[in-house]
């Protein structure tokens, strides 16, 4: 394997869950996250000299894997209404999809759903998410805490029957 | 995550949010294969590279009634074409459908007809097409475009509006394609009945896709050309 592929398996590997979590929750079908996010990598591969010095490879990926899916006709085609999910989504693994947590992010307004997925799925910084989005650092940490806190309360509310597993959250 | 981090998220949320999805990554050699596909694809582009101009879009095809969005064509012939020393090669000369046909051209460059009555699969159009070394993105209710564009669409394709009764057809020189870029094709709907169709040229790393044309598309069609409107049956 030379200098570059291990370069790019290294960013792979560590890439690939945060990068189709933030898809699947653009698109709400873990399937076809899976394989958008899988086109994305294949691009960045052909790219990686460019892409590895983006400011932020994982945001080019994600991006890269929306676009690839972007059909409008692939998305009625597949995507699946949130009233509509039982838990049965599955990624490749046949392991289900945490619909709760899903359809939580799903929810959110789109910004804050963007910032959530930046900051929080592919863990970039306050000023690369800013940067990302073309918005000031505060509006990310304010569309931040907002997202934060509809999402607290979503969650422990949703695990109210299971609070001996999910302790209180910090605040 | 930064230290500096003003918004505390707690680690419940965080560790829902992280455990929303936990599948593997495939084996990484079955992306550097797949990569390695696609590249090689779009070096086939690179014979007739040309970058000029600034026109990012240009009129395809308007129909009376929607062009595009349901079940694939009923029916699909093809036939492949013969290499100079008379060997047959794996690439079809001509593909025909309900919905559109694609034919390979003495000079290299590919038509495209597309019948407006007809629906056809986006899909399964991006993957004709790719048969003819034309890497592109169809889709529906959205336009496509890269800013800036990478090359003069003029410079890949010509539009023919055909006569009266006729289909509207596209021509493609796809060794005029820049490496790395995509002829995007598609329609969204205006108000008033009125529906765009569209192609434009991008870079298949870097574009962005709406799904609500310019409030000013009617002034970009009279002042540039831009869009071309025809209002639907």
């Amino acid at each position: 394997m030379s200098q570059d592929e291990a370069s790019f398996a290294e960013f792979f590997e560590a890439s690939w869950q945060p990068c189709v979590r933030a898809v699947t929750v653009s698109t709400g079908d873990v399937s076809r996250a899976e394989d958008q996010v899988a086109e994305a990598f294949a691009r960045a591969w052909i790219s990686w000299p460019r892409v590895r010095r983006h400011p932020a490879p994982r945001a080019w990926v994600v991006r890269t894997a929306l676009n690839a899916g972007a059909s409008w006709w692939r998305r009625r085609a597949h995507e699946v209404p949130l009233t509509e999910y039982d838990g049965a989504a599955t990624g490749s693994d046949g392991k289900p999809v945490d619909i709760a947590v899903l359809n939580a992010v799903r929810q959110l307004p789109a910004r804050q759903r963007e910032v959530v997925v930046l900051r929080i799925f592919l863990d970039l910084d306050i000023a690369t998410t800013a940067s990302q989005l073309a918005i000031a650092p505060g509006t990310v940490r304010a569309h931040l805490a907002r997202a934060v806190t509809a999402l607290r309360r979503e969650l422990v509310n949703d695990d109210t029957t299971e609070v001996d597993a999910c302790p209180t959250p910090m605040k | 995550m930064s230290d500096a981090d003003e918004v505390t998220i707690s680690p419940e949320v965080r560790d829902r949010l992280t455990g929303l999805v936990g599948s593997a990554p495939p084996p990484v050699e079955a992306i550097l294969v797949r990569g390695r596909a696609r590249r090689r694809h779009r070096r086939l582009g690179l014979a007739g590279l040309c970058v000029a101009g600034t026109s990012a879009v240009t009129a395809l095809a308007v129909g009376p009634v929607g062009l595009v969005g349901g079940a694939g064509p009923p029916s699909t012939s093809a036939t492949t074409r013969s290499t100079s020393t008379g060997g047959a090669s794996n690439a079809p000369t001509q593909i025909r459908t309900a919905a559109y046909s694609i034919v390979s051209n003495h000079d290299g460059t590919v038509t495209l007809t597309i019948n407006p009555l007809e629906l056809f699969d986006p899909t399964a159009l991006e993957n004709d097409l790719a048969k003819f070394d034309i890497p592109a993105l169809v889709t529906t209710d959205k336009v496509c475009t890269s800013d800036p564009a990478p090359a003069d669409i003029s410079q890949v394709e010509s539009y023919d509006p055909g006569a009266p009764g006729d289909d509207a057809s596209i021509t493609i020189d796809p060794t005029a394609m820049p490496a790395g870029t995509e002829i995007t094709f598609g329609t969204v709907d205006l108000s008033g009945g009125v529906q765009v169709s569209y192609s434009s040229l991008i870079d298949a790393s870097a574009y962005t896709c709406t799904t609500s044309p310019p409030n000013d598309a009617q002034q970009h069609a009279a002042r540039e050309g831009f869009f071309t409107l025809t209002p639907q049956n």
